[in-house]
């Protein structure tokens, strides 16, 4: 028996009246949205983390090495001014890749994954091989 | 007040050498100001990059500052093993 049929039972044995009855339902369903919510982390959920995995290391007994990287997103938007520290020498080598970092806007690209316009994995590039190789992570929740 | 704000906490295994150091955050940050101060001082920052550096010193700081936002997490978890028995640890917490 779910919990809006004991409701009911208990409305028909008259321990509880319809008024307090719609009470429980309505109080009911909002706990049920909230459980919801936080079971599926959600494609449009609000995003607290982001999240970077690192794990490569060698198959055959060799080295292998793991790094993990959490940062609050609201921290990551703080961080974003970072960029300016950038060496000019090595902005100009990016720009000769055709990558500026000047033209880049890190903060709004935090602000659409922190409210749930991305999907929860950025990058995920699995290089494993026989020989060992990396997978690496990128993703918020 | 010795535990205001947030703590880092740095937790280093290399063999059988092991360091947990916990550092209040906004003492972290004096230290950093004070060295760049110092180097200042004694001329190392003639030199161009470390003077870019120093220009870019409050950015750090808010960087630093606002490392606490997110409450209580762990900020890097690094575990390297070399496979012939050699393992580095690092990990640093925020708390």
């Amino acid at each position: 028996m779910d919990e809006k049929q004991k409701i009911l039972k208990m409305v028909e044995d008259g321990k509880i009246t319809a008024a307090e009855a719609l009470e429980l339902i309505e109080a009911l369903g909002s706990t049920e949205k909230t459980q919801e919510t936080a079971s599926k982390p959600g494609k449009k959920g609000k995003k607290t983390m982001f999240r970077v995995r690192i794990d490569a290391g060698e198959s055959n007994g060799g080295g292998k090495a793991k790094v993990n990287v959490n940062i609050p997103i609201s921290v990551a938007k703080k961080l974003t001014s970072l960029t300016k520290m950038i060496p000019d020498s090595a902005k100009s080598e990016m720009e000769k890749g055709g990558f500026n970092v000047d033209e880049l806007n890190l903060k709004e690209i935090l602000e659409a994954i922190g409210d749930g316009d991305m999907d929860e994995e950025i990058v995920d590039i699995d290089a494993t091989g026989e020989e060992g190789g990396a997978r690496i992570k990128i993703y918020v929740d | 007040m010795l535990t205001k704000g947030h703590w880092l906490i740095v937790h280093l295994r290399i063999k059988r050498f092991r360091l947990w150091l916990p550092l209040p955050l906004y003492i972290l940050q004096e230290l950093l100001w004070q060295i760049v101060e110092i180097t200042d001082l004694v001329g190392t920052f003639g030199n161009k990059k470390l003077r870019e550096m120093k220009s870019q010193m409050p950015t750090i700081m808010v960087a630093l500052d606002s490392i606490g936002e997110g409450g209580q997490y762990d900020l890097v978890e690094i575990d390297a093993d070399s496979g012939d028995g050699d393992r580095v640890r690092i990990v640093i917490k925020v708390r």
